[in-house]
Formats: C-alpha cells, structure tokens, sequence
C-alpha cells in the first residue's frame, strides 16, 4: 500500500524559534493517525505546513507524489487535503444544508460563467448535490438540523456540521485538529464512530487529539511530538 | 406630477445603488467607502461618450459597463491582498482618489466645470426626455434588477460568496478560492451602480465631480446599512427612507434650507442607533462583519 | 536660482508650520487608534466644534480666554459622551473595527450637519484678525504662523512631559498590544481610553482654534485634516509623538510641493495614492492566513 503522505526532515523556524524540528514520517492509505503532544510541542504548526499556510524552512513533503514545496495553501486543498480547525468554521449566516452544499468538491453553479452557459446542467447538478448532503445528514442523524442557520447551532452540533462537510468534500486526506475538544462523552463517541465511516469510505485521518485515550480507539498509529520533534512513533491495532 | 415623478426616478436610482451596495458590502462582506466611484466611471464614462464622440445612449452603456468592470477589477485587487479595517480605508483612499481625477483631469472630465449637453436616450424612435419616460425607464431597469437578483440570491455561487464573507478561510480549505467570489461579487456591484451612474447622467443631462464625493459613498452605504443587508427589502427600505425624509419634512413645514441638514441629521443618528443597537438593519438578514 | 531657492525656503517654513499643526490632529488620531483601536473619523468633527465653539464664545464676549475655556470644555464633554455612549459599549461587545468606523461615520454626520444648522455653511472669520508679518531675507514669516508654531511647540511640549512624568504612555503601549492583558495586569482601560480621547480631542480643538486664525473656519473643514491625519497615523503606525510631528511635517511638504510646482489641486489624490501603496506594501494590513496571528 503506497503512502499517502510523506513527509522528510520537516523543519521550520523563525527569529530564532523551531516549532518543529527534523520532522520524519509517512502516513499510508486509510490510515487513522493521532498526533499528540503538550502545546506548543508543534503539532499545529505541521498541519500548517502540510495544508501550506507555512511554507518549511526545510524539508520536503509529498502528497500522493506530488511535491507540495511550491503549492499554494488553495492548490494543496485542491489536491485532496482538507482541515478542520479547532474552532468550527462554518458559514454562520447560511442554512446547513448550505453548508454542505458549498462544501462539496465540484458544482457546476460555483462558477459564473457556467451558471449562465450550462444553467440547465448546473441546477440539476445543485439539486442533486442538495440531495446528497440531505441524505448524508440523516445517516448522522442530523437530518432536523438541515434547515436551521449554521451560526444558532450549538458548538458540538457545528463540530458535527464541519464534519459532514469533510464528506461532503469527498477528499483523500483529512486533518482533524483537536475534534474531541470541548464535547461531551456522547458526542464523542459519535464523532469516533463517523471518523470510522468515512475513514471506511476512503478518507485518510491526521489527527491532533489531546484526549489520547478516546483516539487511541479510533487510529491504528500514534506520533508523540515534543519540542518539534517526533520522539516516539507507534503502531497498534484497533 | 412632475415632481413626483422626478422624486421617483431619483428613488429609482438609489434603489439601484443600494442593491450594488448590498451586493458587495451585504452578500461579500468587503465594506467599501466608494460605491460612489463605481457611480461615478458609470455616470462618466456614459458622459464622455455620449457628448465627445456623439455615441447614443445604448453605445454609451456597454462603454459605461466596461469602464467599472475595469474599476472594479482594481478593487479586487485589493481586496485580495488586505483585510478588513485596512480593505476599507484602500476604498476610502480610491475613492478620493476617483474625484482627484475627475477635479483634476481637465482634458476628460472638464473638472468642476462638468460635462453638460448629455443627450437623452432613444427607443425606436422616441426620446426619452420627460420625467415620466424615465421614470417608466427608470422603472423597467430597476425591476430587471430585482428580478436578477431574485434568482440569483439562490444560485450556488451567491451561496459561495455569502460564504467567503462568513469565513473565507474555510473556503479556502475547501478547495475553493475566495479571491473568485470577491471578484464576481464585486463586478456586479460596479455594474448595477454603474448602470445607475449612466441612467443619471442621461436624466440630468449634466454631471460634475460633486455628486460623487466620499459624501456620497457614505450616503450610500448608510442607506444600505438603516436598510439592512442581505434580502432585497433592505436595501429598498433604506433607499425609500433616504429620498423620502426630505419629503416627510417639507410636509412638516420645514423649510427647505433646514431640511437638508435635518435629513443628513436624522440619517447619521439612525447610522449610530442602528450600528450600536440594532446591526442588522431595518430588514437585514444579517450583521454587517 | 535665487528665486527657486526662496520659493523652496517659503515651501518649507509653510509647511513646518501647517505641518506642526496637522500633527496636533494627527497624534490625537494616532493615539486614539492604536489604543482603542477606533478608526475615528470623528474626530474631524471634534475639530470643527471646538474651533466653532471658540468663535461664536469670542464673537460675543470677545475674551480670549473665555472663548478657549468654553471651547476645550465643549469638545471634552462632547468626546466624553461619545466615547461612553458608542464607543465602550461598542468595545465591550467586542465589534471590529469596521463597525467603530462606521458609527464614527454617522457621528461625524451628526456633528457637522448641526453645526451647519447652528452656523451656517459658510466661511466664518475671527475678527479683530491679526495680520502682520516678520520678513527674514526674501521669506515671509505671517504673526499668525509665529503665533501657531509657539502654541502648537508648547502644546506638543506639554505632551511630551506629561507622557514621560506619568505612567500612561507604558500604559497605552500595553493597552494596544492587548487590552485584555492590560487589565489583568490591572490598568484602568477605561480611563486609559477616556484620557485618550480627551487629550486628543483637546489638541485638536487647539490646532482647529489656531487654524481658525489664519483662514476660518467651516463645517466642511475637519474632514480633511481627519483623513491626512489618518494617513499619518497608519504611516508612522506606532505611538510615537515625535514621529508623528515629523511624518506630519514630511506629508505637509510633499503636498504644498505638489500643489506648487504640478499646479493643480492633486495634492489630495497624491496623499491617498500614498496611503494607497502603503496600505498594500505594509504587513500590517496584508491577509495573512497564518491562523496563530487570525487568532491573537
């Protein structure tokens, strides 16, 4: 199984500080991986990195043999790679299912001169992109919420929201920073068993958690960071 | 009736500068402080034409329409390299920008002497010359607008510019670039006040730089922001409010030299009562960001 | 040559002495800026009232020191009831700065708008107007710009000690960093603020009085002064009194050099053109994606 992600001697620094430091890893296919470590140990600074908010001081990152060195962050997400922030970022003055909608990789109306050339094309294609992100709410359960605006969601319930918009989106590598943060047991379990979906669907997961225990159910793999630096790498069956 | 009809070309005309407002300051969020700008290359560029090289009014508007979709791009520019507060301040500096050259560039635009001589339209034939023709006129444009814009309002890529004004780096995770949305979003603007500009032009017959100071841009957005932003009721709400509140005031029996700065007054308190109470606006769908 | 070189010599005691007055306005507006982070352009509104205020105190009383009294007074009851009914309020909800700038917008309607009713829109002069001059070789030297250059030299000196004596410059720099810092290190930011906004307000309504002198004033006048002032305040973009007298003095000579020598009245669209490029070129106000600082 080839690997996803590829990442060799990683490193970045700035005014004399090195949030992350020779960094060394591959992530292979449908892998789910936790990344943990106290703040400040760099993790979020590698996903800046790979999603190219950063550029590296250093170092060389590969996705599905593509090297991102040059890659703006908008055509690194074009690539396949999405992220989700610990904060949900949702389009808060838009309906849910609008959300999901206007996360979905391809849709013809997207584009001006397409909505007017092919617009026959383009409102089928949206009214089935509409359908789509209906049924992938009622397989989460979160069917009620579809026509309620993003922005009165409750922070757990907008977390789940900016998941479905990760399958919606369709892409090959997800990277989830803190997902567990500030949600109940409940919702957590949830949460793992959704990750577990779509990781079955074809999503590879990154994942920056700093509740271990409950992702160490979920991911095959574990990368302890500290100081910028990966000091233990882990592989472990589910 | 004349002068009914004229207050009613008038409305016409700040329905169709509230919508452009509202399309780039309610739908994309890029808070500008020179939609009179856009007013201005459209009431300018319709004005040259028409009285230096003898263009009728149809020739005239493409030429208007293609000078502020040229602005516009400028503004777009712009608004992909800077943020926010500093966003606003690069419109207010183009905006004074704008009337610089158009006091100033003597050659063009005769500075403050204006352009005058702006012939009318024609429509098979028949001139547009009397206020209630352009008031029908009037009235003809601004319900294609609305119309437009109805159908637009549900299309995926105003969904996708509304988005790009609530988080623009979530669309840029998705995949998708947030400089694309701003642009479309703000070309439209440019052209619907531009349409506006040339429509002025032609129904005034003569324009100088004074109608499109940074006064006005404030004007402008003010009307949209008491309006509201978002639907389509906001932005008409705050045009009728704006060219009726003199009206309401004469009925008072104010007289007229007093009225002008009444209105400005009650406008700039309703701006501060609105910002500070109720940001949404009369009718808006949402808060200004 | 003797000629050009009088002419430059002429620009340039013109445009210290407007220059030091601009950077009254402009210390005030950066001041207030960086500390509260309000973009306000209100503040042009404040300059015509005082000057307003001092004229009409003067023309009927006739007593300088009246008329400057009343003057300070109105301007620092006006910005004080601004500040708590609009802006604090504002800052406790945590707005942008978007939203500060467009209620400052409105204000400046208001505040114009009834002075236009209360006054007029025209042109109003001191009387009893001081007229004079000192000549130094081929260069003309007005009273009034001697008396502007030591008023505005004692005011900014004022300034300069006052900072230095008490702790409130420390405190504004820290309260421009962070304000919620700020308090927990136990700064009155609402004072530090209020104090902000009086002492701003005050030099300007002393550089609208002093403006008034040497050509009058009307409602219109304040925007102006406001945005070159702005446009010193986002070039010189820290707290920096000094600075800012000399970016003002370097701003003022760039635009009497092109009022002169291009002929035309683009001095206007020379400075925003300006604040233009540098909007663009600084970091300060360019998109950053980095989501540690979108954070902060």
């Amino acid at each position: 199984m080839s690997n996803i992600l590829n990442i060799e001697n990683l490193n970045k620094s700035f005014d004399g500080v090195s949030p992350v430091k020779d960094v060394l890893f591959a992530v292979g296919k449908l892998d789910i991986v936790l990344i943990s470590g106290e703040n400040g140990a760099g993790k979020t600074t590698l996903f800046n990195l790979i999603t190219g908010l950063e550029k590296p001081t250093q170092g060389k990152i590969t996705f599905n043999e593509n090297n991102l060195a040059n890659k703006s962050a908008l055509q690194i997400s074009r690539l396949g790679i999405i992220r989700l922030y610990q904060q949900p970022r949702l389009f808060k003055n838009l309906l849910v299912w609008e959300n999901l909608v206007s996360a979905a990789h391809q849709n013809k109306g997207n584009s001006f001169v397409n909505l007017i050339f092919k617009h026959k094309a383009a409102k089928q294609e949206d009214e089935n992109l509409k359908h789509k992100a209906i049924a992938l709410l009622t397989r989460f359960g979160l069917q009620d919420l579809s026509n309620q605006t993003a922005g009165e969601l409750s922070y757990g319930q907008q977390k789940l929201i900016s998941f479905c918009m990760i399958a919606m989106n369709g892409t090959q590598l997800a990277l989830l920073d803190e997902p567990f943060a500030g949600l109940n047991p409940q919702t957590i379990e949830r949460f793992s068993k959704i990750i577990l979906q779509m990781n079955s669907e074809g999503i590879t997961f990154l994942i920056i958690e700093h509740n271990t225990n409950k992702a160490l159910e979920i991911c095959n793999r574990h990368i302890e960071m500290k100081d910028g630096k990966i000091y233990n790498l882990k592989q472990q069956a589910v | 009736m004349n002068y009914v009809l004229h207050i009613l070309v008038m409305l016409e005309i700040y329905i169709l500068l509230a919508l452009s407002a509202n399309q780039k300051i309610g739908l994309s969020g890029l808070l500008s402080l020179a939609q009179a700008v856009f007013y201005g290359v459209g009431a300018y560029a319709s004005a040259i034409v028409i009285t230096k090289f003898g263009f009728s009014y149809w020739l005239a508007l493409p030429v208007a329409i293609s000078a502020c979709v040229i602005t516009a791009l400028v503004f777009s520019f712009i608004a992909g390299k800077v943020r926010e507060l500093y966003f606003s301040l690069a419109t207010l500096a183009l905006q004074i920008i704008f009337f610089s050259v158009c006091y100033n560039w003597i050659p063009v635009t005769n500075g403050s002497y204006g352009i005058s001589g702006i012939s009318n339209p024609e429509i098979f034939g028949m001139k547009i010359n009397t206020p209630l023709s352009f008031a029908l006129f009037g009235g003809v444009v601004v319900s294609l607008v609305i119309v437009f814009y109805v159908w637009f309002l549900k299309t995926p890529i105003s969904r996708l510019i509304q988005a790009t004004r609530d988080d623009q780096i979530a669309v840029l995770s998705l995949g998708k670039n947030p400089n694309y949305y701003k642009r479309v979003s703000i070309i439209l603007s440019a052209i619907i006040a531009g349409v506006a500009g040339s429509i002025y032009a032609t129904y005034t017959t003569y324009i100088d730089p004074s109608s499109f100071t940074l006064d006005e841009s404030i004007l402008i957005l003010s009307i949209v922001l008491i309006g509201g932003v978002g639907r389509i009721i906001g932005p008409i709400t705050g045009a009728v409010i704006y060219i009726l509140l003199p009206e309401v005031l004469k009925f008072l029996q104010m007289p007229d030299g007093i009225a002008a700065n009444v209105r400005m007054i009650l406008f700039g308190l309703l701006l501060v009562l609105i910002v500070r109470f109720k940001p949404k606006g009369i009718f808006g769908k949402f808060m200004i960001q | 040559m003797h000629l050009i070189l009088d002419i430059a010599t002429q620009i340039l005691l013109n445009s210290i002495v407007s220059g030091l007055l601009l950077s009254l306005v402009a210390i005030g507006f950066t001041y207030i800026f960086r500390t509260t982070r309000v973009f306000h352009l209100a503040h042009g509104g404040i300059y015509v009232a005082g000057a307003f205020a001092c004229w009409w105190t003067l023309t009927n009383t006739n007593n300088w020191f009246i008329a400057i009294a009343f003057a300070i007074a109105v301007v620092a009851i006006l910005i004080y009831l601004i500040e708590k009914a609009v802006y604090l309020p504002l800052n406790k909800k945590q707005s942008n700065q978007s939203i500060s700038l467009i209620a400052s917008m409105g204000l400046y309607v208001v505040i114009i708008n009834v002075l236009a009713l209360l006054f007029g829109n025209e042109n109003k002069i001191i009387e009893n107007y001081i007229s004079g001059s000192y000549e130094i070789g081929n260069i003309i030297l007005t009273k009034v710009q001697m008396i502007q250059t030591v008023i505005g030299i004692v005011a900014t000196a004022t300034l300069l000690i006052y900072l230095k004596l008490s702790k409130s410059n420390l405190a504004l720099q820290a309260i421009s960093d962070s304000e919620t810092i700020s308090k927990v290190f136990g700064i009155n930011t609402n004072n530090e603020r209020l104090k902000v906004f009086i002492a701003g307000s005050i030099l300007a309504c002393i550089a609208a009085i002093l403006k008034t002198l040497e050509v009058g004033i009307d409602p219109q006048a304040g925007m102006s002064i406001t945005l070159t002032a702005a446009v010193v305040a986002i070039l010189v973009s820290r707290m920096n009194v000094l600075l800012v007298i000399a970016f003002s003095i370097a701003l003022t000579i760039l635009q009497n050099s092109v009022e002169w020598f291009l002929d035309a009245q683009w001095k206007d669209g020379i400075t925003f053109l300006l604040l233009l490029l540098v909007i663009l070129f600084r970091t300060e106000g360019i998109i950053s994606y980095n989501l540690r600082k979108d954070r902060a």
